[in-house]
């Protein structure tokens, strides 16, 4: 029987046999994966999983998977992964472990907690995840509720430059979160009426179809060309989508402010913005205005090198299409004016009338509300602190806008310096959860090194065995797979039952972990007797249990456009935006009071042809670093020889001509180097990338090498993370320019 | 449920997102009669349309 009869026997149902296999149909979420929570079928046979196919059946991602996902049974079955907790019995480096049980491993925990509670207070305790993770929800209450501490960060990624620069800026600017609306929205999908295919798409610093992040699948898009929509791509590099763009705006790296600037110029300007939707719901239209006349598309050009009559095509096609929107992707936050760059397309968005129209940019919150254990909401917890203690959270005292994006973590720049300093107080535990300090966010690598070493109490949660883990941990917790777990995805639509179908060896689940240190520590704020119960209490708002989510796999709540004229965005139920003007605030006067700009600017990287041009002599590229690859999810990944056989080693993107002056061949081992270290890649010679600019992969281990200190899988081999900053960010605290810096690179 | 039908859902441990930040500001704005902006009540004038904002709201 064909694999299509197969699945059409089995229509609806959630759980069947095919021979001696058994098929579930479920969501994966990490780890191992991405971003995203695609539908799955999972092949088991007993205890362990067969293969992984996406789900016909699902609307959300159509029987689509990436390399990644179909690759998980690799993952999963890895003999060398975490089996069960590990005490460490050398020193911090060695690699030497005992196995201890897992209450042996929570008695240390408690011990050491309630000596910082007592001696040091809760705030000296500081949690750590990795991006797009389940733990997002999760660690924040941990943190919050169980350890009783402000500071859950982002690790020590610089400028907090994943994702929180955009959520700041729409925070302030709109109030709620947005997404390009690609039907995902109704459960009919592209056959909704309601629904209209975007005319535009602008993919701004990103390449959706191999990162899917913020809850968005990037075939999406491939889909909607198929319909017929057109795309501006803003990028350095030919990705496959700017190969089929009608505009490709190739920037300097680091200069999309320039860009978005101008191209608010000319819409403004020509009178191309939707007059009716700006009078009625934006402030601060004349201020913007004026401010955009400073960045005239020659004034942009000279800056990010766009050629200005491409920027004024563009523009005028994005503004005159209907309806429009924008993607967006990391790029925009990795740069010191990374806030504002979010303004500015939030800016180019609402004045063109597509905020929360149908095919435009979509207000969109989590799926019935549900929002805990499934969401990458933070604050999960932190009202429950004292205002006292919230006003403890590291870096909010300097840089107020921490205070009041839309998540409430400490800023990682600022907790290195609390470990380096012991201000404002010295860190004296640090958790890490499914994340790869030094490897992958943290810049600077051998800094962050180095201060890790001093945090006297560490302990790490992770499925695998990773440098940082070897380094740094005192404990290691192994955690479950998603594969392995029961829980929940919305983020943001539909919700979704994450199923557990397999245990691997004495894992647990982040929910079980934080469940049961939270009974420890601090029962009232986990009244749940299992991880069941509390999915259970979080599923309340949308009104099922979990057993009866998993019956059906996936909810889809009802769609609503327009939210603004409807009263469904603010909390007094007035129309408007969920803003302190009720507006769109294309002027923000809350910046003014808290002493920043209150428009959107360019600001220059701080190495780069206009910030340091003597330096530029002896580094003479310019360093963009950290798109994605097929084959990997930031530092995950490594340990599977099938992704490593088509991806075996780091990657270099350099212009073939600049190559040729260089002597530098195809596949020749390569020195990027600048004044912070070198590291070694191989070069990959491609048209597609300026002459002026070298791409940089991030996140690079080698778990086939020892693990041991000093080579620690080859922590400092690659890195591509030696050569980029800490502490750099502009003046809102938020962004860094970890993709735009300079180098220069020669044959090793 | 059981036991958690004990627990107080109204209180911080809340199941619903929050904007916990900006419902401060949102929510103490004063609304102008005229254009619709939220003012600070601190405010004599809508910043926007120059309309004396009411002083309760």
């Amino acid at each position: 029987m064909s694999d299509d009869k197969k699945a059409q026997g089995n229509s609806g149902k959630v759980q069947w046999q095919e021979g001696d296999l058994t098929v579930t149909r479920t969501c994966s979420w990490t780890a191992p994966g991405c971003h995203d929570g695609c539908s799955v079928l999972y092949y088991t046979k007993g205890n362990k999983l067969v293969k992984v196919e996406g789900d016909p059946e699902s609307q959300y991602n159509f029987g689509r998977l990436c390399m990644r996902c179909l690759n998980q049974p690799e993952l999963v079955n890895d003999p060398n992964r975490v089996k069960w907790p590990m005490k460490r019995i050398g020193e911090r480096g060695e690699n030497k472990w005992e196995r201890v049980t897992w209450d042996e491993a929570y008695d240390i925990i408690e011990k050491n907690v309630r000596n910082i509670w007592r001696d040091y207070g809760p705030e000296s305790i500081v949690t750590a995840i990795g991006t797009g993770r389940n733990t997002w929800s999760i660690v924040p209450k941990l943190t919050y509720s169980a350890f009783k501490s402000p500071n859950f960060s982002m690790g020590f990624l610089a400028g907090d430059s994943c994702y929180l620069p955009r959520a700041a800026a729409m925070g302030t600017m709109i109030g709620d979160f947005f997404i390009v609306d690609a039907s995902q929205l109704d459960e009919r999908r592209y056959a909704n009426p309601e629904w209209k295919r975007p005319e535009c798409i602008i993919i701004w610093g990103n390449n959706p179809i191999i990162s899917n992040g913020d809850g968005f699948l990037g075939h999406w898009i491939v889909d909607m060309m198929k319909m017929g929509t057109k795309l501006i791509v803003v990028d350095p590099y030919l990705t496959w989508f700017a190969s089929r763009a009608d505009y490709w705006l190739q920037l300097r790296p680091g200069t999309d402010a320039t860009v978005v600037l101008a191209m608010l110029n000319v819409i403004i300007e020509e009178g191309l913005y939707d007059k009716d939707f700006v009078d009625k719901w934006t402030y601060g239209l004349d201020k913007l205005a004026e401010r955009v006349k400073e960045y005239s598309p020659e004034k942009a050009e000279e800056i990010s090198w766009v050629p200005a009559e491409k920027i004024r095509e563009a523009a005028r096609f994005f503004a005159k299409a209907k309806p429009a929107s924008v993607q967006w992707g990391l790029a925009v936050d990795t740069q010191r004016a990374g806030v504002s760059v979010a303004n500015g397309i939030c800016a180019l968005v609402a004045i063109t009338g597509n905020l929360d129209v149908p095919g435009g940019q979509h207000l969109i919150r989590t799926a019935f509300g549900v929002d805990r254990l499934a969401h990458v909401s933070s604050d999960w917890g932190y009202g429950e602190l004292s205002p006292e203690m919230r006003a403890k959270r590291i870096g909010t005292d300097k840089y107020p806008l921490f205070k009041y994006g839309l998540c409430a973590t400490a800023r990682g720049d600022s907790v290195l310096e609390a470990i380096e300093t012991g201000r404002p107080y010295p860190v004296q535990m640090y958790w890490f959860e499914s994340t790869n300090l030094f490897i992958c966010t943290a810049s600077e690598a051998k800094r962050v090194y180095k201060a890790m070493k001093k945090v006297p109490f560490v302990v790490c949660v992770d499925p695998v065995l990773t440098p940082s883990a070897v380094a740094f941990a005192d404990l290691v917790l192994p955690a479950a797979m998603s594969i392995e777990r029961s829980s929940l995805r919305t983020w943001w639509t539909p919700l979704r039952s994450i199923s557990k179908i397999l245990q691997y060896e004495d894992c647990k689940t982040d929910e079980e972990i934080c469940l049961d240190l939270g009974k420890r520590l601090n029962p009232e704020q986990f009244p749940w007797d299992t991880v069941e119960d509390m999915i259970d209490w979080a599923l309340k708002p949308a009104g099922v249990t979990y057993k009866e989510l998993e019956a059906k796999v996936m909810m889809w709540p009802e769609v609503h456009y327009k939210k603004y004229e409807k009263g469904l965005l603010r909390e007094d139920g007035e129309p408007g935006f969920n803003t302190d003007t009720g507006l769109v605030n294309l002027y923000q006067d809350i910046f003014d009071e808290w002493g920043l700009d209150p428009l959107p600017s360019h600001m220059e990287p701080p190495y780069s042809p206009i910030s340091t041009p003597q330096l530029m002599k002896e580094y003479p590229l310019i360093l963009t670093a950290g798109s994605r690859p097929w084959e990997f999810f930031h530092s995950e990944h490594r340990q599977s020889a099938t992704l490593r056989e088509f991806h075996p080693n780091p990657r270099l993107t350099i212009n073939p001509e600049t190559a040729e002056k260089l002597d530098i061949k195809d596949g020749d081992w390569v020195w990027i180097e600048n004044n912070l270290g070198k590291v070694k890649q191989v070069a990959v010679l491609d048209p597609g990338i300026d002459p002026r600019v070298v791409h940089g992969e991030h996140a690079w281990w080698f778990p086939e090498k020892e693990a041991a200190e000093p080579t620690l899988f080859g922590a400092f081999e690659s890195n591509i993370n030696i050569l980029t900053t800490q502490c750099t960010t502009g003046p809102t605290g938020y962004g860094a320019p970890l993709k735009n810096t300079i180098c220069k690179v020669y044959k090793a | 449920m059981g036991e958690n039908e004990k627990f107080d859902m109204n209180k911080d441990n809340t199941n619903k997102f929050t904007n916990y930040s900006f419902s401060d500001y949102a929510s103490k704005n004063v609304k102008c009669p005229s254009c619709g902006m939220f003012n600070p009540p601190k405010l004599e004038k809508c910043r926007r349309c120059g309309t004396p904002v009411p002083k309760n709201g």
